[in-house]
């Protein structure tokens, strides 16, 4: 039961100390322990009026990592936003036109928000920023993993989507060794998709061959973000039947956030043994430094420096760590930034709901960068990419942000 | 609810920011880390030690009652606004000022320790008082408890190196007590009065502390007993030898089995204790006062005894420490923990006791801390959703109480007694003192309403 799970916190009040939320809120309500309280109390039939600080949670999980009793505050929070709140229609139906590539696609692009957005896009490039009014912040799209706050930088919509625009199995330019399946993931499908032709590029110098299996959609994240597991579910289930775990050596994710929802969600989200598909499902920066022999090639570094961002998906949910920055320090000076694993302040929906927040996390990122010197920042998660090239265009900093896999020099 | 026209003049002192009746501050101010839950009617978050004082004169005319607050972490209650009112949560108040002409400093309440901890350590200096809670309990907390910690032993605790205070009685006059002098008797001692008394007395705005030189080394040495007396006893002869270790730790059996099940950390086979002992000062004393204390391990059946050579081995050593209470946790769902302290010759016979408790109760006791200063953390361990077993430990905390008395100790080393032990305060306190304390609450607080019901047990 989720509330015997709710009263194992014993109060003690350690997660303070390292909720990133907390340390800028400075909040009760806003840290792991006035979380937990709160879910408590509505659990206990208490009407809770504002649910808001609940879902301040970044689900970075630090929290229970230091948790002495082994409250996993993540996951609670993750089932409280079943209870907490009703999901308004709009975005039901968006999440419900996510189940269906083609719908969303048209959503997407066509759909009146998308093109304000872009049209405010273009506007911030030309240093005429507005906001958005509150009405189209009510606008369903909104809620979307591509689109952040008012007079944020936005990756563009791509003129083709990666599904579109490869074939479902790329073959390697020598000969194949292994074939992973790719999940592309919805931000690197509809708009960042240099990151995957980067990938893309490198695994076929690498011999390994590049299935694309159609049929795959969103990871279900932004839909369990909202506590709608029957989407999710849903979700999960086309997935993992699109993915065919069983005829690859891995499943290759390029987001984090996507990484953990099917490396850990699934499972519990189906409630039934999904085979070997948790097992397959690796982080690019995993596959390349354990599955290919590009960790033994001998190239030598060029003379540029970058410096490594830990995406709090990626370093505390799934422990990747070693491997980005050896796949870096490769191809480059690799510099090892002040507190890398602390959070860019993006966390997720913490950039929607609370950017004041957000932005004040961000301010010892931006100075970590800066201070570390180096020419380019690399990260693994395509939302620290989108609000770290933000926030250092806010600070009038021009500098570089790419994906590690964009890193790769064969 | 309070009074309409009492939340008005409360906002106009502090601003609408920062007072709230919102159910959700008021659920996220109802407890501390004994579980303990009691809603207050608002909470407030002062910005300076005037606007203590202007809530404090409206709490009296209104006669509703004030309970202040920094993490919320303490292990007594005292945090817990028993009666409701007014939750007073001190945690905005983060000012640091180190002096280093005088190596003193001063802080606000909301601070938390190991931050400032971190910025003395900048310039090259030591606050020692070092409790386990360090990341995030606050020094206004860490004041009103006395807080002590694992450096005890040799440098004392809080009130050790508490100065001097700003205070607002509950009354709203601010007062200043101490000197920020490193001697001073003109009148009485009203700073020692108020560290430790637990937020009964006044809420501290201004806290003045000294710091001290760092010790140039650290020397850590773990070392594997076959019986508890084996290292009660050894802690008894580093005293006599006249070493003062800055720290002594002591972990029992049933710690080192849970740990053991917890991490897989293994010891060799028949350990029935573990001490961790820290000597410093020069390189020299500190390793001169590690080898003895290695000796003094062997000499007392000690059968494995490692010094670390790096950085990296000390904390390879602590591991242990650190892990015992999520390990205790996952063996044992609640645990009922008790900080006596008895004075050091008669620690051997308090281990011995609390076996016999643990036997007549048919409870697991697990001990641990803080064995150079003779301060035991008591953990007996229980499930907390059994009326029955939480009945016993009841029981077994009363005789652990009256033999921790007989033996000379202390209910209370370092969390308080808050409201959990206040029915026990008798058992120590004689009923003369007791009136005195009861007389001095009065004085400070006529209309007790300032965190009422605790440290006096209300019939």
């Amino acid at each position: 039961m989720l509330i015997d799970e709710v009263k194992e916190c014993s109060k003690c009040g350690i997660c303070r100390s390292v909720c990133p939320v907390f340390l800028i809120a400075n909040d009760e309500v806003m840290s792991p322990r006035g979380r937990l309280s709160l879910i408590e109390a509505m659990l206990e039939g208490v009407s809770i009026s504002d649910i808001d600080t609940i879902r301040s949670c970044i689900k970075c999980s630090r929290c229970s990592v230091a948790c002495p009793v082994g409250v996993k505050v993540e996951r609670i929070v993750q089932s409280s936003r079943n209870i907490s709140s009703e999901i308004p229609d709009n975005i039901k139906s968006v999440f419900k036109a996510a189940l269906n590539p083609s719908e969303f696609k048209s959503l997407l692009g066509s759909s009146k928000l998308a093109m304000d957005i872009k049209n405010e896009h273009q506007l911030f490039c030309s240093g005429k920023a507005k906001t958005l009014t509150k009405n189209e912040e009510q606008l369903p799209l909104w809620q979307l993993p591509l689109l952040f706050h008012g007079n944020a930088y936005l990756p563009e919509l791509a003129e083709k989507t990666i599904l579109d625009n490869y074939p479902e199995y790329i073959s390697p330019y020598i000969k194949e060794r292994k074939k992973i399946a790719l999940f592309v993931g919805c931000s690197v499908n509809y708009a960042n998709t240099n990151i995957a032709d980067s990938l893309i590029e490198s695994l076929k110098k690498l011999g390994i061959g590049v299935f694309i299996p159609g049929g795959q959609i969103c990871c279900g994240a932004p839909m369990l973000l909202y506590g709608d597991t029957s989407t999710a579910s849903e979700m999960a289930r086309k997935n993992i039947s699109a993915l065919r775990s069983d005829e690859f050596d891995a499943v290759i994710t390029l987001c984090p956030a996507c990484g953990v929802t099917m490396k850990s969600e699934y499972s519990q989200l189906l409630n039934e043994d999904i085979g070997n598909f948790v097992s397959k499902v690796c982080d690019a920066s995993e596959f390349i430094y354990k599955s290919t022999d590009y960790m033994s090639r001998s190239n030598k570094p060029s003379d540029v420096s970058v410096t490594y961002h830990d995406p709090c998906y990626l370093r505390i949910r799934q422990k990747v760590k070693k491997e980005p920055r050896e796949i870096l320090g490769k191809s480059a000076h690799l510099i090892e930034m002040k507190d890398a694993d602390k959070c860019c302040g993006l966390g997720g929906t913490l950039g929607i709901f609370h950017p004041e927040i957000s932005t004040r996390i961000a301010e010892a990122k931006i100075e970590s960068i800066v201070d570390s010197g180096a020419d380019i920042v690399a990260t693994g998660c395509t939302g620290c990419i989108t609000f770290l090239k933000d926030q250092l265009r806010r600070h009038g900093i021009n500098k570089e942000v790419l994906h590690t896999v964009q890193m790769i020099n064969i | 609810m309070i009074d309409k026209e009492l939340y008005r003049k409360l906002e106009t002192i502090v601003g609408d920011k920062f007072i709230s009746d919102s159910d959700i501050d008021r659920i996220c101010h109802s407890y501390d880390a004994t579980k303990q839950r009691a809603m207050p009617d608002v909470v407030i978050k002062p910005g300076s030690a005037q606007e203590v004082s202007g809530i404090f004169k409206l709490a009296n005319e209104y006669l509703i009652p004030v309970y202040p607050r920094g993490a919320a972490s303490g292990l007594t209650g005292g945090a817990v606004p028993l009666h409701g009112g007014i939750a007073l949560d001190m945690t905005r108040m983060k000012k640091i000022d180190i002096d280093e002409a005088n190596l003193i400093a001063t802080v606000e309440p909301g601070v938390i320790i190991s931050d400032f901890q971190n910025e003395v350590e900048k310039k090259g200096l030591l606050y020692p008082p070092d409790p386990a809670s360090n990341k995030f309990a606050t020094m206004g907390g860490s004041v009103a408890e006395c807080s002590g910690g694992l450096r005890g032993m040799k440098y004392g605790v809080t009130k050790d190196y508490v100065i001097a205070l700003e205070a607002v009685l509950p009354t709203g006059e601010i007062i200043h007590t101490g000197s920020k002098t490193l001697k001073s008797v003109s009148g009485y001692d009203l700073t020692k009065l108020f560290i430790g008394s637990e937020g009964t007395l006044g809420v501290f705005t201004k806290i003045t502390v000294k710091l001290v030189p760092p010790p140039e080394r650290i020397e850590t040495v773990r070392a594997y007993f076959p019986s508890i007396i084996d290292a009660a006893n050894t802690v008894s002869s580093i005293i006599a030898a006249k070493i003062v270790p800055r720290t002594l730790e002591f972990i029992d059996e049933e710690c080192i089995r849970a740990v053991g099940m917890y991490t897989g950390f293994a010891v060799p086979e028949g350990t029935k204790a573990l001490l961790l002992i820290e000597t410093d000062g020069s390189a020299e004393t500190a390793e001169r006062d590690a080898q003895k204390a290695i000796d003094i391990c062997k000499s007392n059946h000690a059968f494995e005894v490692v010094k670390a050579n790096s950085e990296a081995e000390k904390d390879a050593l602590w591991e242990i420490r650190r892990m015992i209470s999520p390990a205790l946790y996952a063996i044992s769902k609640g645990k009922v923990n008790e900080d006596v302290c008895v004075p050091r010759s008669n620690l051997t016979r308090m281990l011995e006791s609390m076996e016999k408790i643990g036997e007549k109760y048919g409870l697991k006791i697990a001990n641990f801390g803080h064995a150079g200063d003779g301060n035991i953390h008591v953990n007996i361990l229980i499930d907390p959703t059994s009326k029955e077993q939480r009945e016993r430990a009841e029981e077994a905390v009363k005789d652990i109480f009256s033999e921790v008395i007989d033996l000379d100790g202390t209910l209370s080393g370092e969390h308080g007694i808050g409201n959990t032990k206040s029915k026990y305060l008798n058992i120590e306190i004689g009923q003369v003192e007791l009136e005195l304390m009861k007389n001095i609450k009065k004085l400070f607080d006529p209309n007790s309403i300032l965190n009422p019901g605790k440290i006096f047990h209300e019939g």
